[in-house]
């Protein structure tokens, strides 16, 4: 009974969907091969994802680049599987994600305003707005290139474990990869000393490149013969890429609120997931023509152990 | 009461502080063009182009930037950068004024970096580490191939490696010293996959308790394994086979496991590939001045012609093999055991002719030779070694055994008159060095030192049908002339030092006694033709026993500073030679006191850049080789002799260095300046005949001067993706030359200049290009002509990969010589290969062809002030070779 009431109240605020920060557009854009020892009796194999991080004047945002790739290749099955619905073929959409987990929140930094969004998907987007991860620096006279780019290392004790970092002063950006920042630079590579926890460049793009998607269109929808088809828990936020802003339809909650919704679902996963679909109003067929009842089943590979959190509490 | 007293007394002290010591702190305001504050801006304070503080300005554009305690505060600048501005910076000197900027608006503020490129090169301290896989080009077989082309690295062509004009100590394989100096083995045979890193280590202490206590100028290398080549056997198997009859075959194996490391090896060739600089060590010559160990070196000799100037794999002749094993075995992390042994045979040829010509003031002296020389070297080498190296203990214990055996024959046509030479050769070399070390009270350092080193090497040469009668047998005619030379020898060096480490200055306290104890014997026989045996004259034989015993002190003092380094060495030495044959009523001892100091200085200017100066002061004295009173003859027309004292040489020696380095952008630079002063009392000198030349060493006060100057800059270029490397010499040096009674001081300039680079220009296509000029000028004031030699060396190659498994290789190099009197010679050789990978099965099909031009004849003509010699090579020919290298 306490969940649902719960689960009400962070619905409501729903209604308050509002811009959480002004948007930013990116001026540089950097790629990461994230490796993260996630079960220490399977040091050899650790979980790895490649991460992406837009950075613009003010704000950053640091997502998974994998994620980008498996969404879109989502969008292409449905668009196949609903084609093949309209035709007749079937009436079933069967969902396959290539097997690998991915991060799914995004961590947008405010340097400057000293404060953090995390962008977490429960069905919805839930904006947890929090103060802004701060790390004391050392700084060190080392040096490394990575390409042309030229980098000073630091060094930093962060949330129980102890970081080297690679900033480079020639990208004046205070950011880094995950809550990584506030060093003169960009930082393009991060571990930890037991390397559990790696952050490795993996080389820079233009954002003046990305291609733009033309106006009025929606990634996370498509339509086909007459039928629109809106996804859920698509990166729907902006229809321009290179814009540094959180999901227009996010719903703000603090980390608390956050932290019971969270648990809302550990404990009562159907409930949370009817409720919260009907809160939301997505993932439904906006019909232009009758179609047969679809089922959705999506499939994801099961999460293997973790037993080596990132943040590691802090020993006394 | 009591706390709001405390209280207040905390706060007059915390206002007090402030007023007495005021925080060093930079501040100033940050504004666009419009006089409008630029928020969260980026306030850095550098030093030497690093970042040792910063800020960001706040919403109205104001920063404060504490100055971090420590700063070294010249050489301060304040940079600003922001995105959407251009970079702005101002130099700091004064703290308390504030620091305003005004920047202006750039479009582009940002230049887009798009690379996907990881080129990667790292620096902690005194470490710099290369990242192998981004500096391999698709061409590179072996580590040594990479090592060649990283910027600030040079690699010389017996393979020696050296790092911003040092040359380097030592190599290591993960952290191990699998090979001493005898780094070849390595560079020549690990592949460029399985090394992660190349790491330079400067001031590279390899005794772990005197790290930071004793200075070290030694520069080592290490290579870094990549995980995966730790756990397996590595190997590249090569069989080739071509035309005209040549093979090509290499088997190998090695581990480099964290315990057990091996690098074990068969090869076999007739192309021209010299093993025997596989096995090359390359600071033998420094090693053995430090143990002050003066081996006797080989007297005896074929003839008169050296190799041609050209890399050895142009001309040599060669059926070579050799067995290589170099095992190390750690049973613990600090304790390191090993074996090496190598054994080598070959079958070389040399056929060449050459003229000579002697110019004295009233005479020409002319030799004209053709020879045809076959060379059949066996040279066996064993080493054992063991080190312990913990915090508190070192052993070292390194047994070396070499065995050579060497048979040449010549047949040789010399001023129109022919004869045949057979030249046996056989060393015998044992040596033992042991180390120990170990820490006791106050930190402070016992170490005993002991070395012993046994020599011999008997040397029998005959010339036959009887040669040159008229010197050698009265004129009558004889069968064969032999000369025979052994020079025996033990030497022993012991020492006990004290080292005593304080936090500014390691002072250390040295004493030890060295022996040497050597006999010369020799005799010029010959044989009748009735078989009968005589001696030649009756000053063709030597039976000298030599002893040089040396007791010595020495104070030494280190300053281990971080931006200072100082070491001095006092020693000071007793030395005894005593030296007597009977034959020649022969019996003489001298007795020298020397001091013999050395003063190095390092002083760090930046944090990648510094400044040595160098001064030494060495006396030594001669050697058994000086004294001997009988005939040898060196060569078949070389007659050597002395009738003077023993030479004593004074050699004052002072040097100055700069060397720069800028990792982070590939940069480095070096230039050095040297000056060295000797003085002998005594000078070597010729008398020539038309069939012979006659050496005796004369007493004459014999000074000579020798300046040099030299700087090399390497560069790599980040856009063009090139190293770019040059450098430039200066040496001139005066020196003394008696001929025919005359004294002549000449005054010779040799001048070079190198110029290269090495270019990706796609990810298929890779061109490098190396240009080496150097010209030497001699020149007497009592000789009116001036000798010049100019000489420009010109190699090129490129390398095309159309596809992943695919190459194809070209290359060329060109010499040209000039001088005047004599024709201009040029010279071109041209290689040509394809390679291509069959991926599945491991293997890599190559088919080569060397020397494209068929070139067979190679000549050399060299005049100096008053010699003038031209010799002719034959070389091998054109080669066509196809190869299977299959990787284990």
């Amino acid at each position: 009974m306490r969940t649902n009431l719960i689960i009400l109240i962070v619905l409501t605020l729903a209604g308050l969907q509002a811009r959480a920060q002004k948007a930013d557009t990116a001026k540089a854009i950097a790629h990461y091969k994230f490796s993260w020892v996630r079960d220490t009796t399977q040091r050899s194999n650790p979980y790895t994802e490649n991460m992406i991080l837009l950075m613009g004047r003010n704000a950053s945002v640091y997502k998974s680049y994998d994620r980008k790739q498996q969404e879109a290749m989502m969008r292409k099955q449905v668009e196949e599987q609903v084609a093949q619905i309209a035709n007749g073929a079937s009436n079933t959409i069967q969902l396959k994600s290539n097997g690998k987990g991915v991060t799914r929140n995004e961590l947008f930094l405010y340097p400057a305003a000293k404060k953090m969004i995390r962008n977490e998907r429960l069905i919805n987007y839930y904006l947890v707005e929090e103060e802004l991860p701060v790390q004391q620096w050392n700084i060190t006279a080392d040096t490394m290139s990575v390409g042309d780019l030229h980098c000073q290392k630091a060094t930093t004790h962060f949330k129980g474990r102890n970081y080297t970092a690679w900033f480079c002063p020639d990208l004046p950006f205070h950011t880094g990869p995950w809550k990584l920042n506030g060093l003169p630079g960009l930082i393009v590579e991060a571990y930890d000393d037991r390397n559990e926890v790696v952050f490795k460049f993996d080389g820079m793009e233009d954002p003046a490149l990305l291609k733009k998607p033309e106006p009025g269109s929606d990634p996370g929808s498509f339509s086909i013969g007459g039928t629109s088809v809106r996804l859920s828990g698509q990166d729907g936020g902006n229809n321009d890429p290179r814009i540094i802003e959180p999901p227009v339809s996010g719903i703000k909650a603090t980390p608390k609120e956050f932290d019971n919704l969270k648990e809302a679902m550990r404990k009562d996963p159907r409930a949370f997931a009817q409720s919260a679909m009907a809160a939301s109003g997505t993932g439904r067929v906006v019909t232009g023509v009758p179609m047969p009842a679809m089922k959705m089943n999506v499939q994801s590979a099961p999460q293997s152990t973790i037993n080596n959190p990132m943040e590691l509490p802090e020993e006394k | 009461m009591t706390t709001l007293k405390k209280g207040f007394g905390v706060f007059i002290l915390w206002v007090l502080m402030t007023v007495v010591c005021p925080a060093q702190t930079i501040k100033g305001i940050v504004t666009d063009s419009l006089g409008k504050a630029v928020p969260f801006a980026g306030v850095n304070l550098k030093t030497n182009n690093l970042i040792v503080g910063y800020t960001t300005t706040n919403e109205k554009g104001n920063f404060l930037l504490p100055v971090p305690a420590g700063t070294n505060q010249t050489g301060l600048t304040l940079e600003i950068s922001c995105i959407g501005f251009k970079k702005a910076s101002k130099p700091v000197a004064d703290f308390s004024k504030p620091y305003d900027f005004k920047l202006t608006a750039s479009v582009n503020a940002l230049k887009t970096v798009t690379i996907r490129d990881n080129s990667k090169i790292r620096t902690s301290g005194d470490t710099i580490s290369y990242k192998v896989a981004e500096f391999t080009q698709p061409q590179d077989r072996t580590i040594g191939d990479v090592i060649k082309k990283l910027p600030g690295m040079d690699v010389d062509k017996n393979g020696k490696i050296s790092y911003n004009g040092k040359a380097i100590s030592n190599l290591y394989i993960g952290g191990d010293n699998l090979l001493d100096d005898r780094y070849n083995i390595a560079t020549r045979t690990i592949p460029n996959g399985v090394v992660d890193e190349v790491q330079v280590m400067e001031n590279h202490q390899p005794v772990k308790m005197l790290k930071n206590k004793v200075n070290s100028d030694d520069v080592a290398l290490n290579l870094t394994i990549k995980k995966d080549a730790k756990m397996q056997l590595v190997g590249q198997e090569t069989v080739g086979a071509g035309l005209p009859g040549n093979y090509d075959a290499e088997l190998n194996a090695m581990l480099f496991k964290d315990q057990y490391k091996a690098i074990n090896y068969l090869k076999g060739n007739n192309t021209g590939y010299d093993l025997q600089s596989d096995v090359i060590s390359h600071n033998l010559a420094d090693y053995l001045s430090r143990v002050d160990n003066d081996k006797p070196s080989t007297v005896l000799s074929m003839g008169t012609a050296g190799d041609p100037d050209l890399p050895r794999n142009r001309y040599l002749l060669n059926r070579s093999g050799v067995l290589n094993l170099n095992n190390l075995y750690k049973p613990r992390p600090d304790v390191q055991l090993r074996a090496n042994l190598s054994y080598l045979t070959d079958n070389q040829r040399q056929v060449y002719s050459k003229l000579s010509e002697v110019y004295l003031p009233n005479d020409t002296i002319r030799y004209t030779e053709n020879q045809y020389n076959k060379a059949r070297p066996d040279i066996l080498h064993a080493q054992l070694y063991a080190n312990y190296n913990k915090d508190k203990y070192y052993l070292n214990n390194s047994f070396a055994a070499d065995y050579s055996h060497g048979m040449y024959y010549s047949s040789l046509v010399s001023n129109n008159v022919p004869v045949n030479q057979v030249f046996k050769d056989n060393l015998v070399d044992i040596a033992n060095q042991f180390n120990l070390m170990q820490t006791f009270r106050h930190n402070n350092i016992i170490e005993l030192y002991s070395y012993l080193n046994r020599t011999s090497e008997p040397e029998n040469r005959v010339i036959d049908p009887g040669f040159n009668p008229a010197v050698f047998n009265n004129g009558v005619p004889y069968a064969l002339l032999t000369q025979n030379v052994n020079i025996p020898s033990w030497f022993t060096n012991n020492y006990v030092k004290l080292t005593l480490p304080k936090t500014l200055v390691t002072q250390s306290y040295k004493v030890g006694f060295s022996l040497q104890s050597q006999r010369l014997q020799s005799a010029l026989t010959t044989t009748q033709l009735n078989n009968q045996l005589n001696q030649v004259g009756d000053s063709a034989l030597n039976n000298l026993n030599w002893s040089r015993r040396k007791l010595y002190a020495e104070a030494g003092y280190d300053i281990p500073g971080n931006v200072l380094k100082v070491t001095a060495s006092l020693p000071v030495n007793l030395m005894q030679i005593a030296y007597n044959d009977a034959y020649y009523q022969l019996n003489k001892s001298l007795t020298r006191l020397y001091f013999n100091p050395r003063l190095s200085v390092k002083y760090q200017t930046g944090a990648e850049d510094y400044l040595t100066a160098i001064y030494s002061l060495r006396n030594d004295i001669g050697g058994i080789q000086d004294v001997y009173n009988g005939s040898i003859l060196k060569n078949y027309r070389t007659l050597y002799a002395n009738n003077a004292d023993l030479t004593e040489r004074k050699t004052q020696n002072a040097n100055l260095g700069y060397s720069y380095r800028k990792a982070i952008s590939l940069f480095f630079f070096s230039v050095n300046a040297g000056y060295t002063h000797q003085a002998a009392n005594n000078i070597t000198s010729s008398v020539l005949t038309n069939n012979l030349q006659q050496r005796i060493v004369l007493p004459f006060n014999n000074q000579t001067d020798a300046w040099d100057v030299s700087g090399a800059i390497s560069k790599y270029h980040f856009k063009l993706r090139t190293t770019f490397a040059a450098g430039a010499s200066y040496q001139t040096a005066r020196l003394n030359q008696i001929q025919n009674g005359i004294i002549l001081p000449y005054t010779t300039i040799s001048t070079s200049f190198v110029a290269s680079a090495d270019t990706k220009v796609s990810a298929q296509v890779n061109f490098n290009y190396k240009a080496n000029f150097s010209l030497v000028t001699s020149k007497s004031d009592l000789v009116p002509t001036e000798s010049r030699f100019q000489r420009l060396i010109q190699q090129a190659a490129l390398n095309y990969t159309p596809s992943a498994n695919f190459l194809i290789g070209v290359s060329a190099d060109h010499y040209y010589t000039r001088q005047q009197q004599a024709g201009d010679l040029k010279y071109i050789f041209a290689d040509a290969s394809l390679r291509y990978k069959i991926n599945k099965l491991r293997t890599d099909i190559e088919l080569s062809a060397k020397n494209l031009f068929n070139m067979q004849n190679y000549s050399a003509v060299y005049l100096s002030a008053n010699v003038f010699t031209s010799s002719t090579y034959s070389i091998p020919g054109r080669i066509i070779l196809a190869k299977v290298m299959f990787n284990i």
